[in-house]
C-alpha cells in the first residue's frame, strides 16, 4: 500500500491499488538548521556570493528526504546555475530601473510623469512576475527528478504572464470578485502544466466550485469591515481625542500641550487597537477559512496517471495554525527559525496528501532540459518559489 | 566479485527496473531479468546522495540512476567510490582556496575602486540635469512645508550668499530656501540648493554661525557632493541587493552603513572648504567652530539637534579641525540689522 510515514520507505509494486499518502518526508529541522547556518555563515564570509550555492545545498537534502511512492526526489541544480540567472535577470531589469530615473528627471516638466511612470512600472512588474513565477517554476522543476525522469513545466511564461495580468486587472476592476477565476487560472498555470518527463498532471477545477466558499468569506469580511468602520467612527473618529489632534492643524486654534497631544495620539491609538482587535478574528476566519478551501480544491482536482489525489484534515484552523505559527516563527527569530518553518510546511503538505489510487507512471518519457533560470526574477521582485514549500 | 539485488532507473522512463547488480574491481555491471546487461566502469561511478539504508549512484554524465539497499553491496561501492570522493575532496579545496582569495579582492576592488568610478560617472551628468534632479529634490522636501520670505530677511541672506559664492568661486549662485521648521539642520542638494531650517537660524549665536553654515554647504556644492553621493549610493545599493538578495533590511542596513562613511568623508571636504572660504571671505572660523560645539555640548540632550550630525563625524573634532586650518575675524559676516532681519525671516508679513 501507498501508506508511508517517512522517505525511507521503499518503493511498492506499481501494481498495487490500495489508496493512501503518496508523499514521505524523512528529514529534520535539526539537520537544515546545520545546513541553514553554515551556509549563512559562508555567506556572510564570501560577501553574500555563496547564498546560491547555499539555496543548492539545502534544496538537495530537502528534495533527498522527500519520497514520492517510496522513492527518493533528486535535486540536480547547482549554485552556479541560479547566479547565473540571477546576473541575467538583473540586467534585464536594468531598462526598468532607468525608467525610473527618467521619470525622476522629466517628471517636474510634465506633471503627469508623477504618476504614469510608476504605474507603467509597477504594471510591468505585475507581467515580469508573471513571467518570473512561471520561468521560475519551470526552472526548478527541470531540476528535480524523480526515478531519474525531470519534472517539466510547459509554456511559456510570456503567455502565463499576459493571462495572468488581464486576471489581475480584472480582480481590481471587480473590486476582488474576480478572484476564483483569477485563481483557476492561476493553478492551471501552476499545477496543471506540470509534467513528469512527458506525462502531464491534469487539473480540472473549475471557479464555480470555489465560488461559495469564496463568496461567504468576502462577504463576511466586507460585513465585518462595515462594521469595523461604524465602531472606529463612534469610538476613534468620534472622540475627543481626536478632535483635540484635529484641532492642531486649524489655523488660529490654541495649541495643545505636548502631554494632552501623547494623551490623545495614545488614546487613539489604544481605540483603534481595539476595534482591530474585535475584527481580526472574524477577518482570520473569513482569510484562513477561503485559504483552506482553495487548497482543497487545487489538490482534489489533480490528477496523475489515472490516480486521483486530494487533501485530507486542510481546515481554515488548521491553515492558520500553519501560516501564523510560521510567521509567529519568522518574526520572532528574524527569520532564523526558516529550517523549522521548511520542515512545518513540508510535513504538512506530506501528511495530508492522499492518492485514490497507484498512478500509472509508464508512459512517462524523458523530457528536454531547460536552460533558462528566472528564479532571480522572482527573488529579486520578492515572491517565493520553491515548489509551494517555500524554498 | 559483490552482487546483489537493485534497482534501476534508466532515466527514460519512470518505471524501475529491478536489475542485479555486479561489482568487480574495474566496472559495476547491471543486469536485468531478461540478461540484458550494461556496464559502468569503477572510474565513472558517482554517488547522488547516500541514506543509512540506501545508496543512490549514477554513471557520470548519464541520466541512469542505481538504487542499492543491499547493506555488502553499499559498502562494496562506498569503497569503490573513495577515490572519486578524494577527488571531489581535492576539487571543493581548491574552490574555497580561488574564493578565499577571490572574495577580498573583490571586496578591496569595490571598497577602494568604486568611490573614484561613481564620481567618474556623476562628474559626466551634465548640469543641467543635476538642475533637474536638485529641483525635484527639493520639491519633494519642501512640499507641504511653508517657506520663509520676508523680505528684509531674504535680502540679507542672499548678501551672504553672494558674498560667500563669490569667495569660493561658484560659477553661479546657489539658491536658497528657508523652511519655517524648528528643526536645526541645514542641507545641499543637487542643482546648487540649500534648504535651512529655521531652527537653526534660531539656535544660531550669531551671524557669523550662519555664515559658517552656508560656507560648509556652499563647499558641498562646489564638489557636487549631493550627484556623488547619489552615484556611489545607487552603486552600493545595487550591488548589496545582488549579493543578499532583494531589497529586504539587510540590504538596506548594509547599504546605509557603507554609505555613512561616503557621507562623513564629503563632510570632512565640506569642512575644509569652509574653512578656506571663511578665512577669505574674512569672516573666520570661529562662527562655525563654535556652532559645532554648540551642537556637541548641551545640544547632546536636544533630539532635534543631533539629525543634523547622524551622518557627520564628532562635531568637537570638527570645530577642533576648522580652528587649527582657519584665520582669524577680519569682518563682520552681517551687520545687526541685517541679523535681526534674518532672524525674522519665517515671521509672516503684516497684512
Amino acid at each position: 500500500m501507498l501508506d508511508q510515514s517517512s522517505a525511507r520507505v521503499p518503493g511498492v509494486p506499481s501494481h498495487d491499488a490500495v489508496p493512501g499518502q503518496p508523499l514521505g518526508w524523512g528529514g529534520t529541522a535539526g539537520r537544515i538548521s546545520e545546513i541553514f547556518f553554515g551556509n549563512l555563515l559562508f555567506s556572510a564570509l564570501t560577501l553574500g556570493i555563496y547564498r546560491f550555492w547555499g539555496i543548492a545545498r539545502i534544496r538537495r537534502y530537502v528534495w533527498a528526504h522527500i519520497a514520492v511512492l517510496g522513492d527518493r526526489l533528486e535535486y540536480a541544480g547547482t549554485g552556479g546555475e541560479l547566479l547565473r540567472g540571477f546576473l541575467i535577470v538583473l540586467l534585464m531589469l536594468v531598462p526598468l530601473w532607468l525608467l525610473g530615473i527618467a521619470g525622476e528627471f522629466l517628471r517636474l516638466q510634465h506633471p503627469w510623469l508623477a504618476v504614469a511612470v510608476p504605474a507603467v512600472q509597477f504594471a510591468v512588474v505585475v507581467f515580469l512576475l508573471g513571467a518570473g513565477r512561471h520561468a521560475a517554476r519551470r526552472y526548478l522543476a527541470s531540476r528535480t527528478l524523480w526515478r531519474g525522469i525531470r519534472l517539466a513545466v510547459s509554456d511559456s511564461p510570456w503567455r502565463c504572464a499576459r493571462v495572468q495580468f488581464l486576471w489581475f486587472l480584472a480582480t481590481l476592476l471587480t473590486l476582488g470578485i474576480a478572484r476564483p477565476w483569477a485563481l483557476a487560472a492561476e493553478t492551471r498555470w501552476s499545477l496543471g502544466r506540470l509534467h513528469l518527463g512527458t506525462q502531464p498532471f491534469v487539473f480540472t477545477g473549475r471557479p464555480r466550485q470555489i465560488l461559495r466558499p469564496y463568496l461567504a468569506s468576502y462577504i463576511l469580511a466586507l460585513l465585518t469591515l462595515g462594521l469595523a468602520a461604524l465602531v472606529a467612527r463612534q469610538l476613534v473618529i468620534g472622540s475627543d481625542a481626536f478632535a483635540l489632534l484635529q484641532g492642531m492643524t486649524d489655523a488660529g486654534a490654541p495649541v495643545p500641550k505636548p502631554q494632552q497631544v501623547v494623551l490623545a495620539a495614545g488614546a487613539l491609538l489604544g481605540r483603534s487597537l481595539g476595534v482591530l482587535a474585535l475584527a481580526s478574528p472574524l477577518l482570520l476566519l473569513a482569510w484562513f477559512s477561503f485559504a483552506a478551501a482553495a487548497m482543497r480544491w487545487r489538490w482534489q482536482n489533480l490528477a496523475f496517471g489515472g490516480a486521483g489525489l486530494s487533501l485530507a484534515g486542510v481546515t481554515g484552523w488548521s491553515v492558520a495554525r500553519l501560516q501564523l505559527g510560521n510567521l509567529f516563527l519568522l518574526w520572532m527569530s528574524a527569520g532564523l527559525a526558516y529550517p523549522v518553518v521548511a520542515r512545518r510546511r513540508i510535513a504538512f503538505l506530506a501528511s495530508r496528501l492522499w492518492a485514490d489510487r497507484f498512478p500509472d507512471v509508464s508512459p512517462a518519457r524523458q523530457a528536454a532540459l531547460v536552460q533558462l533560470n528566472a528564479e532571480g526574477l522572482v527573488s529579486i521582485l520578492d515572491a517565493g518559489v520553491g515548489g509551494g514549500i517555500g524554498l | 566479485m559483490t552482487a546483489a539485488p537493485a534497482t534501476l532507473h534508466n532515466g527514460v522512463t519512470a518505471v524501475p527496473v529491478p536489475v542485479e547488480a555486479q561489482l568487480s574491481p574495474s566496472a559495476l555491471r547491471i543486469v536485468r531479468a531478461d540478461g540484458a546487461t550494461e556496464t559502468w566502469p569503477v572510474g565513472a561511478l558517482r554517488e547522488i546522495d547516500k541514506m543509512p539504508w540506501e545508496l543512490r549512484i549514477a554513471r557520470a554524465g548519464a541520466p541512469q540512476r542505481l538504487v542499492v539497499r543491499d547493506p555488502d553491496m553499499m559498502a562494496a561501492l562506498d569503497t569503490a567510490l573513495t577515490p572519486w570522493r578524494i577527488d571531489e575532496k581535492a576539487r571543493r579545496r581548491r574552490r574555497a582556496f580561488r574564493t578565499a582569495l577571490f572574495v577580498p579582492l573583490l571586496g578591496a576592488l569595490l571598497w577602494f575602486g568604486w568611490p573614484p568610478l561613481a564620481d567618474a560617472i556623476a562628474r559626466t551628468v551634465p548640469m543641467s540635469w543635476e538642475q533637474r534632479i536638485g529641483d525635484s529634490v527639493v520639491a519633494t522636501m519642501t512640499n507641504g512645508r511653508r517657506r520663509c520670505e520676508a523680505p528684509d530677511g531674504v535680502a540679507a541672506l542672499n548678501r551672504l550668499s553672494a558674498r560667500l559664492a563669490e569667495t569660493a568661486g561658484l560659477s553661479a549662485r546657489p539658491s536658497l530656501v528657508v523652511l519655517d521648521s524648528g528643526l536645526v539642520n541645514a542641507f545641499a542638494t543637487p542643482g546648487r540648493h540649500v534648504v535651512i531650517h529655521r531652527g537653526l537660524i534660531d539656535q544660531a549665536g550669531s551671524p557669523e554661525e550662519v555664515a559658517g553654515v552656508l560656507a560648509h554647504e556652499f563647499g558641498h556644492i562646489r564638489h557636487r557632493h549631493g550627484l556623488r553621493h547619489v552615484a556611489r549610493a545607487v552603486g552600493v545599493g545595487t550591488f548589496v541587493s545582488v549579493l543578499i538578495g532583494g531589497s529586504d533590511l539587510g540590504a538596506v542596513a548594509a547599504t546605509l552603513v557603507v554609505t555613512l562613511s561616503y557621507s562623513r568623508d564629503f563632510e570632512a571636504q565640506a569642512d575644509a572648504d569652509a574653512a578656506d572660504v571663511l578665512t577669505r571671505s574674512g569672516i573666520g572660523v570661529e562662527g562655525l567652530a563654535r556652532f559645532f560645539e554648540r551642537v556637541a555640548g548641551p545640544a547632546r540632550r536636544e533630539p532635534s539637534l543631533r539629525a543634523y550630525f547622524t551622518t557627520h563625524p564628532d562635531p568637537a573634532e570638527r570645530a577642533a579641525g576648522l580652528r587649527a586650518r582657519g584665520g582669524e575675524a577680519t569682518a563682520k559676516a552681517m551687520t545687526p540689522e541685517e541679523w535681526q532681519a534674518l532672524r525674522m525671516i519665517c515671521r509672516p508679513a503684516a497684512s
